[in-house]
Formats: structure tokens, sequence, C-alpha cells
């Protein structure tokens, strides 16, 4: 294992806000801490970069134990490359010797053959000479980054790198960085609050909340199998509807029975994920709901329908499907995949 | 922000951690060491009181007390008057000249007081040419004509007026410059004329402000010794040199001290006070506003207004001093006067050099430590000499050294054969500790201010890079800070090269500044003879209106 945070709790004065936290990550795995603000999810990175320390647990790197509840290892020390949201690259360096700042314990030529060679990596070889001040924000993303890593650390964390970012390019950048860091097996943990950034990053996210990691897996098994309803509301749109078991296959829903693999029991109280794309427009259905509210997103509709119970669910559309208000939307559903949680309410 | 949120909770253990101990070490001994004279003067009063306490307490003492008090209360009203007229029209009218006005109502700054008044008194005495011209005019003679005395409390009372009015007119200026002109609209859309404007709304937004200038302009009238003693007042600072030069005892000199900080504590608190209250007069956004242009006889009010305390707090004064140089040159501008501006360079440079490299340790270590409770507190003890008057902290600094001298004297004395006589409080080292003590602050403040633009993730990249403590202040936060350390170096220069009371109590025997034999030739009535170290003052002491005028230009670009 690369990282591994073997049960770390932390605290901010009184207030505890991690609390026997687990992860592991193997080496060359990109990782994110995906979760609202205040959850913790800075805190546990700054923990593993050792600028806070553990009020008990164990961060071992790269084999070697860097965090106990005694002893925190300089940060200078451990091997640890960070990128900041707003970049922190030295105002008084070019790009070239801010690039080279990790490097003082190569030999010369080695540092700048090395800062060459990233420098042409991010493409701003024609602008080494330059001040940070005379780069744009993305230029300043990708100086930032060619210097966490140039001096190869054993782990990269990147603190919602891509916020300050235009919004229309945080996805599109995300992935690049991804093909940077894999090009050099890089280990890293991206901590962010967007899900698309965190989708097209990394091959594992943890959702965390309150401190606590909810769930642990790739981007695709956290949207379509949450292990709980907190990761079910956090990732994704979807509304829980409130539905009964049947019997041990079949389960009644507010949109009709949906026949389900799991272990039911007869009259069990549940609540089932409703996705928007699990309602489909279909002009023949004869499922009719009023529409409450819609949204324009340009290349698709998202209406909003309510049941007759009075319970509100999401539709996506294709963008030309044009209903008012108060008009009825003819739908179908497609609840093969439904996810089901038993409700402990 | 939230990062620096989390830095201040961190546990006391974080300290530890990290080797940050021996950082935080510094910044404890520094403070610890910086705060003793003050104290020691706060401890005086526990000690018996002295028949010279008793004698002092049942004659002079009430007219201290008085005589510094009807002081604060004039130069009160004064720099008010100055300060917050000059404010509002500069701020708020466009008149001919107000360009030029806007920074130059800042010159009485580079004025030391005791200075101004050796020029006016030179220009209004009876042999002055004023007096002289009215007698050769009138054909009358002395006791003929009414002429209002200069050398009094009136007339110190006007001196610290015209030299200190600008620690209003600036916080003012910055006070109507940030307020939201929408209110000062909405107040004359309901019927308010320009008038009523200004002292229903404007001045009552702008009061905290107002009052913190006036409390930085009466710490520095009580700290004054040069002016009130040339002027025959007698107040703390004088009664204080009284005590310890006349009478020869130094604990009710200390207790003395103790009655006058006790006068400062509560103007520091007042300031205080009214600093985060300003905080939340900042009322809306501020709109960029179009000063109307004044016409006719407005316009012309307008200017005298503001040009009549430039004249006589710089102008006139400097004018005077500078007709005593021409007269005077070929004789002052000898050996000893180049004695004098070297030993004045090179005390106020060593001085300024400590002060800056202290300050950046403190800074350093509060901002190591996150900036949290504890280490604050130590940043603010270490620069507790701030505002104390240098006559109270010279005595401060004397009675610790003259103890420790004794000390070592004895402990000489009865084991070997030495006799060591005195090896702190009576040498240059005493004077320097003592700038320290009272100017740490200046450059703490520069530096705190540069410290503070630089975002704590520059720290933490440079940590993650590989760099200890050490390497993050020398490699990143120095380099960045540069202007910073500058201004902070030249601003404890500039105060150095004007201090005089401290300078006059601790110094060696017959070692000089320019400070100090300005006042010795003033205080012979020699003061013709004392416009040379005094014009060479003046002209040191414009550096940081410069320095001033360069932070208020840039403000006003980037709104």
């Amino acid at each position: 294992m690369q990282l591994s945070l073997n049960n770390i709790s932390l605290s901010y004065g009184q207030t505890r806000i991690v609390d026997g936290f687990n992860l592991h990550l193997e080496a060359g795995q990109i990782g994110c801490f995906l979760g609202p603000s205040g959850c913790g999810k800075t805190t546990i990175q700054r923990a593993i970069a050792g600028f806070h320390p553990l009020e008990s647990g164990e961060i071992t790197l790269a084999g070697r134990s860097v965090s106990t509840q005694q002893y925190t290892l300089a940060p200078e020390k451990r091997k640890v490359g960070m990128v900041f949201q707003d970049f922190a690259l030295f105002p008084h360096l070019s790009v070239q010797k801010n690039i080279a700042f990790g490097l003082k314990h190569l030999p010369k030529a080695q540092a700048s053959q090395r800062v060459d060679e990233l420098l042409d990596l991010i493409d701003l070889s024609a602008h080494k000479k330059k001040y940070p001040h005379q780069l744009s924000g993305g230029q300043q993303q990708r100086v930032a980054l060619a210097r966490a890593i140039a001096p190869r650390p054993d782990i990269l964390l990147l603190d919602e790198p891509f916020s300050s970012l235009d919004s229309t390019l945080r996805e599109s950048l995300a992935k690049q960085v991804r093909l940077l860091l894999k090009r050099y097996n890089m280990t890293a943990i991206l901590v962010t609050h967007d899900q698309h950034e965190a989708f097209a990053f990394a091959d594992k996210v943890g959702v965390i909340q309150n401190g606590e990691l909810l769930q642990w897996d790739t981007p695709y098994n956290l949207y379509h199998k949450p292990l709980n309803m907190a990761v079910a509301k956090f990732v994704g749109d979807g509304v829980l509807l409130d539905a009964k078991a049947l019997n041990n296959h079949s389960i009644n829903t507010p949109l009709g029975v949906v026949e389900h693999r799991s272990v039911l029991s007869q009259g069990q109280t549940l609540k089932v994920l409703i996705r928007p794309d699990d309602i489909v427009f279909d002009e023949a259905s004869t499922q009719k709901y009023t529409i409450v509210d819609r949204l324009f997103r340009g290349s698709e509709y998202l209406y909003h329908l309510t049941l007759p119970s009075g319970t509100v669910i999401p539709c996506v559309t294709a963008s030309h499907v044009n209903f008012a208000i108060g008009e009825q939307l003819s739908v179908t559903t497609d609840l093969k995949h439904l996810i089901v949680f038993a409700d402990t309410a | 922000m939230e990062v620096s949120s989390q830095y201040a909770a961190w546990s006391v253990r974080s300290l530890f951690n990290q080797r940050l101990g021996r950082w935080f070490f510094c910044l404890v001994a520094i403070a610890f060491t910086l705060s003793i004279p003050v104290i020691t003067i706060a401890l005086s009063v526990l000690e018996p009181f002295s028949d010279t306490w008793r004698h002092l307490a049942s004659t002079v003492l009430s007219s201290y007390i008085t005589h510094s008090l009807l002081l604060m209360l004039g130069v009160a009203i004064g720099t008010f008057t100055l300060g917050v007229s000059c404010a509002w029209f500069t701020c708020m009218y466009d008149f001919p000249g107000r360009k030029v006005l806007e920074w130059a109502l800042l010159l009485p700054m580079a004025m030391p007081a005791y200075i101004i008044a050796y020029a006016y008194t030179g220009a209004l005495d009876f042999a002055g040419p004023i007096q002289t011209a009215i007698r050769d005019t009138f054909n009358v003679d002395y006791g003929d004509y009414w002429f209002p005395e200069i050398r009094s409390l009136g007339g110190a009372v006007v001196m610290f007026s015209l030299v200190l009015y600008p620690y209003v007119y600036l916080i003012v200026r910055a006070a109507f410059m940030s307020q939201s002109h929408a209110i000062l609209e909405v107040s004359r859309s309901l019927g308010n004329g320009p008038w009523r404007t200004f002292y229903a709304v404007a001045l009552p937004a702008a009061r905290p402000a107002i009052v913190a200038g006036m409390t930085l302009a009466l710490m520095e009238t009580l700290a004054d010794y040069g002016t009130v003693q040339y002027f025959g007042v007698s107040t703390f600072t004088t009664g204080i040199f009284r005590t310890w030069f006349g009478l020869g005892d130094l604990t009710a000199a200390a207790q003395l001290s103790s009655f006058l900080l006790f006068f400062v504590v509560l103007l520091i608190v007042i300031e205080r006070i009214s600093r985060k209250k300003m905080q939340f007069h900042h009322l809306g956004q501020k709109r960029s506003y179009q000063r109307p242009t004044l016409t006719g006889s407005a316009r012309w009010l307008c200017f005298t207004v503001c040009v009549l305390p430039l004249l006589f707090g710089f102008i006139l004064p400097a004018i005077q001093l500078f007709l005593w140089v021409l007269e005077t040159w070929q004789t002052s501008f000898d050996a000893a006067f180049f004695t004098l501006v070297q030993h004045s360079i090179s005390l106020a440079a060593v001085a300024a050099i400590l002060c800056v490299l202290l300050a950046v340790i403190v800074c350093f270590s509060a901002r190591l430590a996150g900036n949290n409770r504890i280490a604050l507190f130590f940043l603010r003890v270490s620069t507790l000499g701030y505002a104390v008057p240098g006559t109270v902290i010279a005595v401060g600094v004397l009675i610790p050294l003259a103890a420790l001298d004794n000390g070592i004297d004895s402990w000489l004395r009865s084991n070997t054969t030495f006799v060591a006589g005195l090896l702190f409080s009576g040498t240059l080292f005493a004077v320097i500790v003592a700038y320290i003590v009272r100017f740490l602050s200046v450059s703490v403040q520069s530096i705190e201010a540069g410290f503070s633009q630089i975002h704590t993730s520059i720290d933490d990249s440079a940590r993650t890079l590989g760099r200890k403590p050490l390497g993050v202040l020398l490699k990143v936060h120095l380099p960045m800070l540069k202007t910073s350390l500058i201004a902070a170096g030249l601003l404890v220069f500039v105060d150095v090269m004007k201090e005089l009371p401290t300078t006059l109590i601790l110094r060696p025997f017959n070692f000089n500044t320019l400070a100090v034999r300005a006042y010795e030739l003033a205080s012979d009535e020699r003061l013709a003879d004392a416009a040379t170290p005094a014009i060479a003052i003046v002209l040191t002491g414009l550096i940081p209106v410069f320095l001033l005028f360069r932070t208020m230009r840039g403000a006003s670009k980037s709104h």
C-alpha cells in the first residue's frame, strides 16, 4: 500500500472532526475525497501532508509511519506534493525557478533537465522566464502541478485545484491532469466537492460526510450502487420514494410494482432511489403525471412531475420535448436496476 | 478564510510538534525581555513610597495632572478641528490645489513638536522679527502692547495641534473615503443641507476613526518632553526628569511614570475600542465618487481652511529654520555637526536593523504557530512599549540594568580585584534596548501587514517541497516581504532620529545626537544654532511622510 490511514482521528481544539477513519491507496492509484465543505476532507488531506497532528491512529506513506498520536513527521521530510486551490506559486520566482524549488537535493544539471522535461510536458517551455502574475489561471495551475510533481513525491495531494478555473474547463482539465499523473504512475488524492470533477479524475472516490467515509468505490458504483441513502442523495440527482415489499421479489412503489432480486421480507418498508433517467418520456404511454416545474438546460429538459401521492419526481427528456407547467407528461419507467434501501427511519 | 481559521484552532500541542518549539521559545524570550521595562514601571507602585514621593504628591503632582489634562483637552480640540475639516473638504469637494493639499497636509508630521516650538519661539519672542516689527511700526515699547506669550500651556497646545492633526486627518480621511456616498445622498434627498448632512450623518459615521486619530495624537502629547520642558509647562514627563536628574530618586521617578502609564493605557483602550467599531462602520459598497467642483467664494474658503494648517504647521516654521541655517551655516557645519550626524545615523541604523530582525522573528514565530491566541498574546507583549512615553521606557530600562550592573559589580568586588563600573546602564547598550522596546511595534506592524498578504498555502507549498521553517522564511517570505522590511526599517530609523527624552536620560556622558544637540542649543537660547540639527531631523522626518503618501495614492488608485 502506498498510503494507509489506519483508524485516524483528528480534532480542532476541542472539536473532534474525524473519528476512526480508514483508507488505503495502492501505488499509482488516483483517489478522491468527495464531500460538502466542512466535512473534514481537507483536514484529512492536511494530516497526510503533515500539517495536522493525529489524535489517534496512524498514517503510513510508502511503507513508513509518518504520523501517530505521539509523532508527526515534518511536512518537508514526507515526500508529499501539494497543489492548492490558489496555486500558491511563489510570486518572486520565475516559472522555471518555481518548478525547480523542490529540487535542491539534485545536482544542477539533473534538476534543470527535469524542469525542462516538465515545462515541455505542460507546454510552457516558451514561458519559463515569466513570473506567475504574467500567466493565465490555467497556466498557473499547470505550473503548480509541475512544481508539485517535480521532486517525484510518494503521493500528490490536490486541494480543489480546479475550483478557481472556468467551470466549462474543469472537467477537461481534470481529465488532462489525470493523464499526466498516470504517465508518471503517480499516486494522488484529489479533494473536491464537485462530483463531475471527481468522476473525471479518480479511479476511486470516497464520499465523506461529517468526517465519515460513507463509501470508497469506483465512480460507476457510487452512482449505480450506492451503499446507503446518504451516498445516493449526494451523488447524482434523484429522489427517494417510500415503497413496500409485496413479497420476496417484488416492490410496490408509487410508480407501480417492480420486480427486484434482493432479500426482501413481505411488508418491509423501503426507500427506492429514482434517478431522472429512470423516468422516460413516451408519448404512447398511458402513465401521465402533471408537470409542476421545468428547467430548460439547453441539451435537455428537466421536468418535475407530481405523483397522485403528492411526491415529486424528476424526469429528463430531450430538449425539444416542450410542455408547459400544469400539462400532463406521458412517461414510462425504466426500473430494472432499481436501488432499494431498507427504511430505517 | 477557511484555512486560517483552521490554523487558529490548533491545539497547543501542535506548537511543539514539527520542531516549532524553537521558534516559539524565541517568541516567548523576546516578549519576556522586552516587557521588563514596562512591567518594572507598573510594579513600582508596589514599592514603599519615599519622602521624595510624599513631597511630590503634596506639591507638584496635582499640577502635573492638571497640566497634562489641559494639554490633552486643548490638543483634542485642536487636532479635531484641523484634522476633520481638512479631511472633509479634501475628500468631498474639488477646489484649487486640492490634489497637492491632499498629501501636503501630511507634511507637519515631519516636524517634531519640540522643533516647531523652537521655530515659533524664535519668530514670536520679544526679540523676534514680529514683535520687533510691531514696536518699530507703532513706535511702542515693551509692556505698551499686548502680545500672546508663546511659551505657555496655550502655546504648547497650538504647537501640538499643528504637528499632530495629520493623525486625525489621515484616519478620518480614509474613513470618509470608505463611507458609502449613498448614505450622504440619502440624507440630501431627505431634505438635509450639506452642513446638516455633515454633522448628522458623515461625522457620526466617522466617529470611531476620529476617536482613533485623536487618541494617537494624545499619546504623542503625553509622550512629549522637549516642547513642554522648553515652554516651562510642568507635566508628567518633565516631572519624571526632575525627579531623576534633580532629586536622584529613581523609585519615585518610576512611580510617577506609572501614573503616566495609567493615562496611556486608558488612551490605548479607547483607541482599540474605536478601531473595532471602525470595522462595523464600513457601510455598504463604495462607489466611485465624483467630487463637485466648488465655485465662487466657497472654493477660496475651502482652500484657505486646508492651506492654513500646512502653512503654520510646516511651511512657516521650515522657512524660519532655513533662515537660521542661512545665518549660521558657516559656523554650524563643522566637524562636531558631522559627528552628531554620524552618531544619530548609526544609532538609528542599528536600532532599525535590530527592530526589523526581531520583528521578523516575532511575526514568523507567531505565523508558524498558526497565529493562535497564545502566540498572538506573546506578540502583543513584545510590542508593549507601543505608545509608552520615551521617558517612562528610559526609567524602566534604567532600573533593571542598574540592578544588573550593581549585581555584577558587587560579585566582581567580592570575588576578584576588578571593578566593573557601569557595564550596561551607562552605555549605548541601554539606549538601543530602550529604542527597541519603544519602536519594535512600529516594525512589527509593518511586517505583520506584509505577512498577512502572504497566503498560508505559500508556506505549505514550500514545506511540502522540502524546506524547513527557516528555509521557508529565507527563500520565500523574506524576498516577498522586501517592501515591508524596508518600510519597517525606515520608520524605526526616523523615529529614532527624532527621539529626544529616551536618549537624554540614557545616553553615555557627552554622547550627543542631532535631537539632543538641538535641545541643548535651544535650552541655551541659541535657537539659530539649533536650526541646523533641527532641519536635519525634519528632512529625515519627511521619509515616512512620503511613504505614507505613496500608500495613500496606491489606495485611491485601487478604488
